[in-house]
């Protein structure tokens, strides 16, 4: 579903084929998701991608934006699906590379909430400047990164003091 | 096909024999023969028959006689980048005040004026350019040839005892180029002929399924004082305004009124022959649930209104509603023609070439959209009783409604939802307010990728605004096919759109015809910073970039354009529209330079969306820093 963000017509979205079908797991909303996803394109997200319900929430009315044909009455059910079958923490495959984060205040918590959804090799390869780290920290957040207000503002000073650019 | 076509008009073979390989490429008979008629020079008793004036002779120039021709053809408008050798069709024209020339500054901008010309009125486009600057518009022929929208592009080419010296400018066989995004491609050989080859370059073009046509003529016939007979366009046009097999159509009635779930899929043909009021009135009659395309491929025109309460969206091979499709009518939708489980297809198509191409179709029928329609209400009309089809109908359309309805609050509160992006603009939320601005008769000229998404905010189609896109998205389109539209139709509102990818690709140049001929469109560039879409695509494929979170190639926000200030630069005035509050305002201010009589242009701050979009990291690189010196 997500890769169709991306789609600009019915035939655009026979592009790059990167990745194997998504299995989906069983649940409510299942079903919906593999006809109304499938018409214009595979499942083929990132496996490894998570999203808690405001960020699957974006992508999926997104979708309907662009055509998808999924009702009214069905939205909620297919957010909740995405949100406990691909939602942070869940069922994530293990790390491909170990990082090791820089001493700090804020190590331990970005270590342990900004693996929830992908590799902290993500972070920890990223060098970016204050307000980017700021955007991306806020973005993280609205897209479901299990962080509180303050817990978000310790990580986000950690990142810009261990991650400026080079 | 074309190589058939091409034996015939060069009198390699006969009609008959062309009728006959044309059937056997699969075209109906009725088909063939009117293609055959369409593409042969009348005869000479037609020519004799034809009223005084409608072939006269004319002594003059190359360039004249090739003038006078389009004008006895109707054409109206040239746009045009000139270079020396075609001087003489801009000489012929000092005195001519039934053609207005209307020039650009870069090729791809003068083709995409004429294809917005062409596709808001269905008329042919002519554009000339100079032979060097063809590779130019080429790039915009792309989405004529896609969409099947009739150009004319002319060139004069060096002068045929030159061809061939490696002379200043000169490339050889520079009109192959043109061949695989062209119906035909043709080098004038003499000067006496120069009328009958424009008038098939026009035939080519303009017959349907049309297409752009390259001519060149050479600049030594140009010159050449020369004689022609010139044509009324009565005698070389033949419009392919084919009627249905009246069995066919029956046997499509009958489908349709005995369908469980039937359904109708749409697109632009329905445009081209002028049928949507017919289509409309057939799913009314049948209460058919009316489906076009989820992207702009054969779906650029949406010419059902998609406020209907029939109009419930794409058309996809598994429908979610209606379910267990049994019956499905494509009405002229280039890929409407789908391999749905269980359903019979009708598709009745204007363009033989690419019907039942990929899917398999029971029932195929070519004929003009609108005749077809039309004869298919009449044959339901006389197939049951107008009870029956008034039960039948409303059946089927409580059905669509109970589910059109719901869609159009959900999109209303993803509208609502998504009304403030904080320091940007949503896209959602300019989608809203251009649905309160625009006139009801407005014009809406769709450019732009991500920008996609605000049309299920707008209402288009019947009483409602029309939308002028192009199906295959080459950009840098927009702003020069809304000068196209706006010429066409003086008395309606004309709203262009482009991202600020889809701008950079056209180059501010479509600015300045605007400013030069006073073309009051207001133009709005989309302007995130970024190939926004592009990213998305390439970040959910789950490549290197994504996974180190840097995206290389999509990042348009260092420099930060000013468009604005570009568009001031060429004389059309314009602003930034950085928060949502300050849309209404400016859209007034658009709406006041366009009374006025001038172009204007909003730079709006739209938010970045979708994956990778937070950060605005890009590689650095610097030239200036590979210096060993400070030259
Ligand atoms: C809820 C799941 C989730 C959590 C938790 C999460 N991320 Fe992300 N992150 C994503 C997704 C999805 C992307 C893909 C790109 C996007 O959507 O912007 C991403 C992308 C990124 C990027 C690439 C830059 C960009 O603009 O996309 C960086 C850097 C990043 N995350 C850092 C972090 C940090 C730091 C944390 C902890 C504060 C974190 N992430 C927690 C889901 C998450
Ligand atoms: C002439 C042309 N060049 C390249 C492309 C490939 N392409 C498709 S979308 C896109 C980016 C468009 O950016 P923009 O207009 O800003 O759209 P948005 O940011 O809304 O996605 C590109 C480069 C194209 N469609 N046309
Ligand atoms: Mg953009």
């Amino acid at each position: 579903m997500l890769r169709s963000i991306v789609f600009t017509g019915l035939i655009l979205a026979a592009a790059p084929a990167a990745a194997q079908q998504v299995q989906l797991p069983p649940g409510e909303g299942r079903d919906i998701i593999a006809t109304a996803c499938t018409q214009c394109h595979a499942l083929n997200f990132p496996t490894s991608l998570r999203e808690g319900p405001a960020g699957w929430r974006f992508h999926v009315e997104d979708m309907i934006l662009r055509g998808a044909q999924i009702k009214n009455s069905e939205v909620e059910t297919v957010v909740n699906y995405l949100a406990s079958n691909f939602g942070p923490g869940v069922n994530i495959p293990p790390p491909a590379t170990r990082v090791s984060l820089p001493e700090g205040e804020g190590k331990q918590l970005v270590e342990q909430r900004c693996s929830t959804c992908h590799e902290l090799s993500r972070v920890g390869d990223a060098r970016l400047a204050r307000q980017d780290w700021d955007r991306v920290v806020a973005k993280m957040v609205s897209i479901g990164a299990p962080l509180t207000d303050d817990e978000a503002k310790t990580a986000l000073t950690y990142l810009q003091k261990n991650f400026a650019p080079k | 096909m074309k190589e058939l076509v091409r034996q015939y008009l060069d009198k390699g073979i006969s009609r008959r024999k062309l009728t006959t390989g044309l059937s056997a490429a699969g075209m109906t008979t009725v088909a063939a023969k009117a293609m055959a008629q369409a593409l042969s020079s009348p005869t000479p008793q037609a020519v004799a028959a034809a009223p005084a004036g409608a072939v006269r002779d004319f002594k003059g120039t190359g360039g004249a006689v090739f003038t006078q021709q389009l004008k006895a053809a109707g054409v109206e408008y040239i746009f045009f980048n000139p270079s020396t050798a075609d001087a003489p069709i801009y000489d012929s024209l000092v005195n001519e005040p039934a053609i207005q020339l209307i020039k650009g500054v870069q090729e791809g901008a003068v083709v995409a004026m004429a294809d917005g010309y062409a596709r808001a009125t269905g008329k042919l486009g002519v554009a000339i350019v100079a032979n060097v600057g063809l590779p130019n518009a080429l790039t915009q022929v792309v989405n004529s040839w896609k969409d099947q929208i009739p150009i004319l592009l002319a060139a004069a080419s060096i002068a045929q005892d030159n061809v061939g010296r490696e002379q200043f400018q000169e490339y050889e066989h520079i009109e192959s180029m043109t061949q695989p995004i062209t119906k035909w491609n043709w080098v004038a050989a003499s000067s006496d002929t120069i009328a009958e080859t424009t008038r098939r370059a026009i035939k080519y073009a303009s017959t349907p399924p049309a297409a752009p046509v390259y001519l060149s003529i050479p600049e030594n016939l140009l010159r050449l004082e020369s004689s022609g007979q010139i044509y009324d366009h009565a005698l070389f046009n033949v419009p392919m305004t084919i009627r249905p097999a009246k069995d066919d159509i029956e046997r499509a009635a009958r489908m349709l009124i005995e369908a469980k779930s039937p359904l109708m899929s749409f697109g632009d043909e329905v445009t081209l022959c002028k049928g949507e009021k017919e289509m409309v009135e057939l799913a009314d009659l049948l209460g058919l649930p009316a489906a076009g395309g989820t992207g702009a491929l054969g779906f650029w025109s949406k010419p059902f209104p998609t406020r209907h309460p029939l109009f419930i969206g794409g058309v996809f091979r598994q429908m979610r509603f209606p379910e267990n499709v049994d019956v499905h009518l494509n009405l002229g939708f280039k890929h409407g023609e789908l391999a749905m489980a269980g359903a019979k297809q009708i598709s009745i198509r204007r363009d033989p070439a690419s019907l039942a191409r990929g899917a398999p179709v029971d029932l195929p029928i070519v004929a003009d959209i609108r005749l077809a329609t039309i004869d298919l209400i009449e044959a339901v009309k006389s197939l049951a009783t107008k009870e029956r089809l008034k039960q039948i109908a409303d059946d089927r359309l409580e059905k669509a409604r109970a589910f059109t309805s719901e869609q159009a609050k959900l999109i209303a509160r993803i509208g609502r939802e998504h009304s403030d992006g904080g320091t940007a603009i949503r896209m959602e939320r300019l989608g809203v307010e251009l649905e309160q601005w625009l006139d009801k008769d407005a014009i809406y000229v769709c450019d732009v990728d991500s920008g996609k998404r605000m049309d299920p905010f707008m209402n288009f189609g019947g009483d409602d605004k029309r939308y002028i896109g192009t199906g295959p998205n080459i950009l840098g389109w927009g702003m020069a096919a809304g000068l196209g539209v706006k010429l066409a139709f003086p008395n309606q509102q004309v709203l262009s759109v482009v991202g600020d990818g889809s701008f950079l690709f056209s180059g501010p140049q479509p600015l300045w015809s605007l400013a030069r001929y006073e073309a009051p469109t207001t133009n709005i560039v989309l302007n995130n910073k970024s190939y926004n879409n592009e990213r998305n695509r390439i970040w959910m494929t789950g490549g290197a970039q994504f996974k180190a979170g840097r995206d290389f190639t999509c990042y348009n926000g260092s420099p930060d354009v000013d468009y604005a200030a570009v568009a001031k630069a060429f004389g059309v005035d314009g602003e930034k529209v950085m928060e949502a509050s300050q849309i209404k305002d400016a859209l007034a201010r658009a709406r006041k330079a366009n009374m006025d009589g001038k172009p204007y242009l909003l730079d709006v701050n739209i938010q970045r969306d979708g994956v990778g979009a937070a950060s605005t990291w890009h590689p650095e690189y610097s030239i200036a820093d590979k210096r060993a010196r400070k030259v």
